[in-house]
C-alpha cells in the first residue's frame, strides 16, 4: 500500500489516543461543571436563606416585616435582635423574592412545632434561629424559615 | 530507537503525564452554608443567654434543643462545662456581666 506524507499506523494509533483523551477530558470538564452549577445554586439558595433570616430576626419593618420583624423595646429606644415581635411575625405572608419562595414559617420548642404558615414547593431548605418570642408571654423558641425554589 | 513516525512511547509517556497531572489537580471544595449556619446558631444562643441570665443547665436545655443532635462543647471563663471537642470545632464567644463580673461564655460545636 502507498503511504501518504506523514500517514504511518503510529501516526494513526497516536491520533487516536489523543482524540480518546481529549474527549475524557472535555467529559470530565462537562461533569465538573455541572457539578459546580448545581452546587452554585445550592449555595446561592443557603446565602439567601441566611440573609433573610438574619435580616428578620435582627431588623424591624413595620410595613413589611419579612425584612424584620424584631421586637422594639420602648423603654431602652431600641431594636432588640433576636426577640421577635409575633404580632409582626404573624403579618408575614407566603413571598416571592424572584427566584426563591418565603414558603413557610413555623416555631418549635419543647411542646412541639407550630406553622404560622406552610406552602412548601419544590426543593425547599430550612434554616431555623434561636430567638425569644415576644406575644402575650416571652418564650424561647426555635424559629424556622422554609425557603424553596418554585 | 528507531524513529517510525511521529508516534513514540516517550510521546505517549508525556502524553499520558499531562493527562494524568490534570486529573489529579486539586479542585476547591465547593462553598457549602454549613459553617455559615454553624456559625449563626452559635451566635443565637450566645446572644439569648446573655440576654436572660441564662444559667448553666438553661444553656445546657437550649443547646440541646437547637443544636440537633450536634456535638457541642460549653466554656464558661476557661472552665469546662460540658463537651469533649478536640478538632473540627467551630466556636464563638461572648462576654457578659454576672454580678459585677466579667463572665466569658464559650460554645464551640463539632462540624
Amino acid at each position: 500500500m502507498e503511504k501518504g506524507l506523514i500517514f504511518s499506523i503510529d501516526a494513526v494509533i497516536a491520533a487516536s489516543i489523543l482524540l480518546l483523551s481529549l474527549t475524557l477530558i472535555f467529559i470530565s470538564f462537562n461533569y465538573f461543571a455541572q457539578n459546580q452549577i448545581q452546587n452554585t445554586k445550592e449555595s446561592n439558595k443557603e446565602l439567601f436563606a441566611l440573609t433573610l433570616s438574619e435580616s428578620i430576626v435582627k431588623n424591624r419593618n413595620e410595613k413589611e416585616p419579612w425584612k424584620g420583624a424584631a421586637y422594639f423595646n420602648s423603654e431602652k429606644q431600641r431594636v432588640e435582635q433576636n426577640v421577635i415581635d409575633a404580632s409582626l411575625l404573624k403579618k408575614i405572608p407566603e413571598t416571592d423574592f424572584g427566584d426563591y419562595w418565603l414558603s413557610g414559617i413555623y416555631e418549635r420548642n419543647t411542646q412541639g412545632v407550630k406553622y404560622f404558615f406552610n406552602k412548601q414547593k419544590n426543593n425547599c431548605l430550612v434554616v431555623e434561629r434561636f430567638v425569644v418570642m415576644k406575644d402575650f408571654l416571652e418564650q424561647k423558641t426555635i424559629l424556622g424559615l422554609v425557603i424553596c425554589e418554585e | 530507537m528507531k524513529n517510525n513516525g511521529f508516534f513514540s512511547i516517550e510521546a505517549l509517556l508525556s502524553f499520558s503525564v499531562i493527562v494524568l497531572l490534570i486529573a489529579i489537580t486539586p479542585i476547591n471544595e465547593n462553598f457549602s452554608g454549613k459553617d455559615l449556619f454553624v456559625q449563626q446558631k452559635e451566635s443565637d444562643l450566645l446572644i439569648i443567654w446573655t440576654r436572660n441570665d441564662s444559667g448553666k443547665e438553661e444553656m445546657l436545655k437550649d443547646a440541646e434543643l437547637f443544636l440537633n443532635g450536634n456535638k457541642f462543647g460549653i466554656t464558661i471563663n476557661n472552665e469546662k462545662y460540658i463537651g469533649d471537642l478536640n478538632k473540627d470545632v467551630i466556636s464563638g464567644e461572648i462576654k457578659r456581666f454576672d454580678k459585677g463580673k466579667i463572665e466569658t461564655i464559650r460554645l464551640s460545636v463539632q462540624n
